[in-house]
């Protein structure tokens, strides 16, 4: 009798710890600790994305001719303060061979421009995404974003927030040389 | 000839009354709907209707041409959760994944009345026993 009074009296503590476990793990586990949920586009075919380049007779953005290797696809602005702390990592993967494409999301032109000729640019081609149709079709919550996308064309990581150089070393690099594999 | 009963006039419009306000839903009002329900990714407590923020707006110009373009409400909804996953949903829809968070306060709510049951006849036996010279 009083065993049992106890095991129902313990019973709300036990459910309040088990609660807070669930709610703690999920918060460990939120990727890259931002607070952005995972994106939807993650494991699903990158969608077909065909835009002007940002430069006058620059070559265009077309994801479905970049089937058959690895890529990287940055989302970015010249107006956002974390493009400019990424812009180094962009670069590096640039000057390691890593083919870098990028979405000048809702910008002034020649304002991106002059971004890229002071800093270096390490696109091989660069649409300019106008309206930010582009941003939405691809899921993003802001302001950088980086896709990296398999041989097949899927979507296989996605990084919100400003990459930096531990993310690059650690996560980035290793995924990348995983998804370069040759196929099994 | 006796008039017809008002009654029987307003049986007949009835489904004709009710059908009114969703024929005369104007475009507006089905984006504004449309966006009261669904989160603003970059505020995430806040509806697109009610988010001042620069995405926010691009969403909504984005549903106002949907609508213009004569898609249905399910439609539109579809294509931003498979842009945005649930998470853009304020209302979390009902499936395994969700059972939980939908039917979890309703299984404590059972619990509680079983137990409390339980416990109210416990206490009404013990009232009735015999050997109890409390009561009759």
């Amino acid at each position: 009798m009083t065993f049992r009074r106890i095991y129902l009296y313990a019973l709300p503590a036990v459910a309040v710890v088990a609660l807070a476990a669930v709610f703690a793990g999920r918060l460990a586990t939120l990727d890259d600790g931002t607070d952005v949920p995972p994106s939807a586009r993650l494991d699903q075919p990158m969608p077909l994305i065909q835009l002007d380049s940002l430069y006058p007779d620059g070559p265009a953005l077309d994801t479905e001719k970049l089937r058959g290797a690895p890529y990287v696809l940055n989302v970015w602005a010249e107006w956002c303060g974390p493009c400019k702390i990424e812009h180094p990592q962009l670069l590096a993967m640039s000057q390691q061979g890593i083919p870098v494409y990028g979405v000048n999301y809702k910008d002034r032109p020649e304002l991106a421009r002059a971004f890229l000729a002071e800093r270096g640019d390490p696109f091989r081609a660069i649409g300019a995404d106008q309206d930010g149709r582009t941003g939405i079709e691809l899921g993003i919550f802001g302001v950088p974003e980086t896709f990296l996308v398999d041989r097949e064309g899927f979507i296989r990581h996605r990084h919100a927030g400003p990459l930096s150089e531990d993310d690059l070393e650690r996560v980035f690099l290793p995924f990348l040389a995983h998804l370069q594999e040759p196929e099994s | 000839m006796t008039a017809p009963s008002p009654v029987i006039g307003i049986v007949v419009l009835l489904p004709v009354l009710a059908s009114v306000p969703a024929t005369a839903e104007t475009a507006d009002e089905r984006v504004r709907a449309l966006a009261a329900e669904l989160r603003c990714v970059v505020c995430q407590n806040q509806s697109l209707l009610d988010s001042d923020a620069d995405l926010a707006k691009d969403m909504r110009a984005l549903i106002q041409e949907r609508v213009a373009a004569g898609d249905t409400d399910e439609a539109i909804v579809d294509f931003l959760v498979e842009r945005y996953g649930d998470f853009i949903l304020l209302q979390p829809p009902f499936k395994p994944a969700t059972w939980f968070l939908w039917l979890g306060p309703l299984a404590f709510l059972l619990l509680a009345l079983a137990l409390a049951r339980t416990r109210v006849r416990r206490a009404r036996s013990r009232r009735s026993d015999p050997d109890d010279p409390g009561t009759s």
